[in-house]
């Protein structure tokens, strides 16, 4: 069963230009070019991230599983992240 | 319960042995073996929103330890050990996805978020913050 680290993936969706709603820290924002594009609900710092809670967060962040897993351990870049969604339809 | 079964010979014996193996038997309660929960109220720390009616949203189980409640419309994926704590954070996500998608203004929001938003905003017939 595939587990990221919530502490890593937090760090890493911050350094991939998603912001912390600023309101609950649980939450994180996508914006492009001034539009708000995906939001995502993570875990707490302290735990880890499971199968369906990573299937929950690529489906919010409207992208393939393995391309999450990927984003979610900084081996893809916010360019690929946008890539992507345009490759989606999204933006 | 007890339930008797008595191979005629030894070949039904063995086919019967092989399915009982091949069996995934688990108890669940009553609410856990639930399909949709149907509510007209949403109640969090902060504020009650009450429905237009009853609406229902799919419970699916992505694995055995899991409760998943969607509405791929509101953008919600609500994950728990249990009906109760998918549920809860279900309620949480409806409060934040209501919250942050009316204080923002259409022509900010993403094609999909917009949607979100008219159908959030169509289900809630009140809002009655605490």
């Amino acid at each position: 069963m595939a587990v990221l680290s919530a502490k890593d993936t937090n760090k890493n969706l911050l350094k991939k230009g998603f912001v912390k709603y600023e309101g609950d820290h649980n939450y994180f924002e996508f914006y492009h070019n001034d539009i708000f594009i995906t939001k995502t609900k993570t875990s707490h710092n302290n735990q880890e991230i499971g199968d369906p809670l990573i299937s929950a967060m690529s489906k919010q962040c409207k992208v393939s599983k393995d391309f999450f897993k990927q984003f979610a351990r900084c081996e893809k870049s916010q360019e690929d992240y946008v890539k992507e969604l345009k490759a989606n339809g999204i933006i | 319960m007890t339930l008797v079964v008595n191979p005629k010979n030894k070949q039904q014996e063995k086919i019967i042995k092989v399915f009982m193996q091949s069996l995934d038997i688990n108890f669940h309660s009553e609410e856990e073996a639930a399909l949709a929960i149907r509510i007209d109220q949403i109640k969090t720390d902060k504020r009650t929103y009450l429905l237009k009616g009853f609406q229902s949203f799919p419970i699916t189980r992505p694995n055995k330890k899991s409760f998943t409640i969607e509405s791929k419309l509101l953008d919600i994926y609500a994950n728990g050990s249990s009906v109760t704590e998918a549920s809860a954070d279900f309620y949480d996500q409806f409060d934040y996805t209501y919250q942050r998608l009316t204080n923002i203004e259409d022509e900010k929001l993403s094609k999909h978020l917009l949607e979100a938003k008219k159908f959030i905003t169509l289900l809630v017939d009140q809002v009655k913050e605490k």
